[in-house]
């Protein structure tokens, strides 16, 4: 794990970029360079609490496999189809993959 | 009465049942309404006119063959854009969903219209329920009624906006780090954000989902109550919805507050809390101390750290439940999709979303990405933890916590959009309630320079009853 005074560089803004399939402008990597740095010292603050041995709460709710009987219901297909933005017939059209 | 607009959902309801008022003629009154003062306020996206005229014709057509009608027999809503409606388009304020209009209704939305509601249309919030000011929507924001130079709070704002200004008797948001109880304090009106579990999140558009709840705005505590029993119940579709008995709500409207024993939390009251904001938020302690009710200053210090868990935790859940908008199935797809797959995506997405929430996604990635995860998205459960913890105690002692909804008064339009952090320092003392699950409403208490002030009541889970009871006597007791 690195250390505590790291900062996102613009570098790796571009690269988080990638990873959330988000492009950004020049001015928004210059924005969010200084910006998110600002908020992640805000975030440090949670390092001064002592909570090691405390487990982690992922949800408030402890449920473990919520389980129902599985039962076709009727479907919406045709409505749902009108949302689709690139459609041929009844195939939707994705961008080129290979 | 020509300002019928002006009536709660218990005077409609009440009128509609004994026969003094049609709902044709109450719903006109609604829509005129909306015509007169939405261009200028801007708390609907889209008004739906024809069908709610039409379903208030339906029951009035019910009423005269005598039918049994529903609790909410009449009341003209607004829903929030993140809640889908069959047929009625749903955009989140986003133009990545600008033309989305769902196949299906959300479980509320349906739970809402088997009590005969009508829905007016769907109000203004920030994009993707991303922001405290509703400012960060897509179609512009909207002007706080109160004073129109101001936010309306958010990101509920143009639901809390469109009860406040009499534009709906009733609305329904959605509050993940206090997005209906900001816009309620900022507006001057009541919106609770209900026990996680207690409300089908089906057909919520998600942004936080460990986090979030769909959450009434009213105009006074006892519509709260009718409101709330409409919506609470099981969802077999949304498996963290739980299994509650049903409760009487309106039994709870008692003015009696002997034996109550209310906690404050001095870090309610931390740096940056306005002056105004503190001294009517404690006369408002005192009236109640006064009727009865004991106080005591406490202090829970793992509340510092909850802002920050919250946001972490938030902005990690959103990053990977934004990741579905690819254009591909719904919303907004760009024409040029000549390169590759992968570029596609990223300039599809780049047109999509507006800045707050691409910086939410963007940092919200690195806070789950490999190196990282341990230090922030871990942290802070294991923090959440910790806040849960120490208010499970707290509420051994006490029935209610007290404390400002808001810290600061509705500020200016554009004050806060330019530093996103000072943005988030608004949400301070709403954010606690999300983590840990517990219900926590906010009821007006005063006012400074006509800006209403809100009170915030937290109590433990399923403990409703306690919030609504201690907010009726405040609001009785202020009214006189």
């Amino acid at each position: 794990m690195k250390q505590n005074n790291e900062k996102i560089s613009k570098k790796e803004i571009k690269h988080l970029s990638w990873l959330a399939k988000i492009e950004l402008s020049i001015e928004e990597e210059e924005l969010f360079s200084k910006q998110l740095n600002d908020i992640l010292s805000y975030f440090k603050k949670i390092d001064e609490a002592d909570v090691e041995k405390l487990s982690p709460t992922h949800h408030v709710v402890e449920l473990i496999n919520v389980m129902r009987v599985d039962e076709p219901e009727s479907s919406a297909s045709d409505e749902v189809l009108k949302n689709v933005p690139k459609i041929k017939g009844r195939y939707v059209k994705a961008p080129r993959i290979v | 009465m020509d300002r019928l607009f002006e009536l709660t959902a218990f005077e409609i309801t009440q009128r509609m049942k004994n026969g003094e008022l049609s709902a044709v003629e109450y719903i006109s009154a609604l829509l005129q309404r909306i015509n007169d003062i939405d261009p200028e306020i801007h708390a609907y996206l889209t008004v739906t006119e024809d069908m709610a005229l039409k379903k208030a014709k339906e029951i009035d057509a019910k009423l005269k063959r005598g039918e049994k009608l529903g609790k909410l027999c009449g009341v003209g809503m607004a829903v929030k854009d993140n809640i889908c409606t069959k047929d009625i388009k749903t955009t989140c304020s986003s133009k990545a969903l600008e033309n989305f209009i769902p196949p299906y209704n959300a479980t509320v939305v349906d739970f809402i219209e088997k009590e005969d509601a009508i829905i007016l249309g769907k109000t203004n919030m920030d994009e993707f329920a991303m922001g405290s000011s509703t400012e960060f929507s897509y179609f512009g924001p909207t002007l706080n009624p109160l004073d129109n130079s101001k936010v309306p709070g958010g990101s509920s704002g143009g639901s809390a906006a469109a009860v406040a200004s009499n534009e709906a008797t009733v609305s329904l948001g959605s509050d993940t780090g206090g997005s209906v109880r900001c816009p309620a304090s900022f507006c001057g009106v009541v919106g609770l954000k209900p026990t996680y579990g207690l409300v089908s999140r089906y057909g919520l558009i998600a942004y936080a989902n460990s986090l979030e709840q769909i959450s009434p705005i009213t105009k006074d505590v006892r519509d709260l109550t009718i409101l709330l029993e409409c919506i609470i119940g099981h969802d077999k579709k949304d498996s963290t919805s739980l299994n509650s008995t049903k409760v009487d709500y309106s039994g709870f409207l008692k003015d009696h507050a002997k034996g109550l024993k209310i906690g404050v939390p001095k870090q309610f009251f931390g740096e940056g809390t306005d002056d105004n904001v503190s001294k009517n938020v404690w006369n408002a302690i005192h009236t109640m101390n006064g009727l009865g009710a004991d106080f005591d200053e406490i202090s829970i210090e793992s509340l510092d750290y909850a802002l920050a868990s919250y946001y972490i935790i938030a902005i990690s859940e959103a990053s990977s439940n934004l990741a579905r908008y690819d254009g591909i199935r719904y919303g907004f797809r760009i024409e040029d999709e000549s390169q590759d797959w992968d570029v596609a995506f990223s300039k599809n997405r780049k047109e999509a979303f507006g800045q707050e929430v691409k910086r939410r996604i963007i940092l919200g990635t690195y806070a789950l990405s490999a190196g990282y995860y341990d230090k922030y998205y871990l942290k802070a459960q294991k923090v959440r933890t910790l806040i849960k913890t120490d208010f499970e105690k707290a509420f051994t002692q006490y029935d209610i916590l007290a404390g400002p909804t808001m810290p600061i008064l509705p500020f200016k339009l554009g004050e806060k959009t330019k530093d996103p952090l000072e943005m988030y320092m608004c949400d301070l003392d709403t954010v606690p309630a999300n983590l840990i699950g517990t219900p926590a409403i906010s009821i007006p208490c005063g006012s400074h320079n006509d800006l209403p002030i809100g009170i915030q009541f937290m109590t433990k889970p399923f403990n409703e009853g306690t919030l609504i009871q201690t907010s009726y006597i405040l609001e009785q007791n202020l009214k006189n």
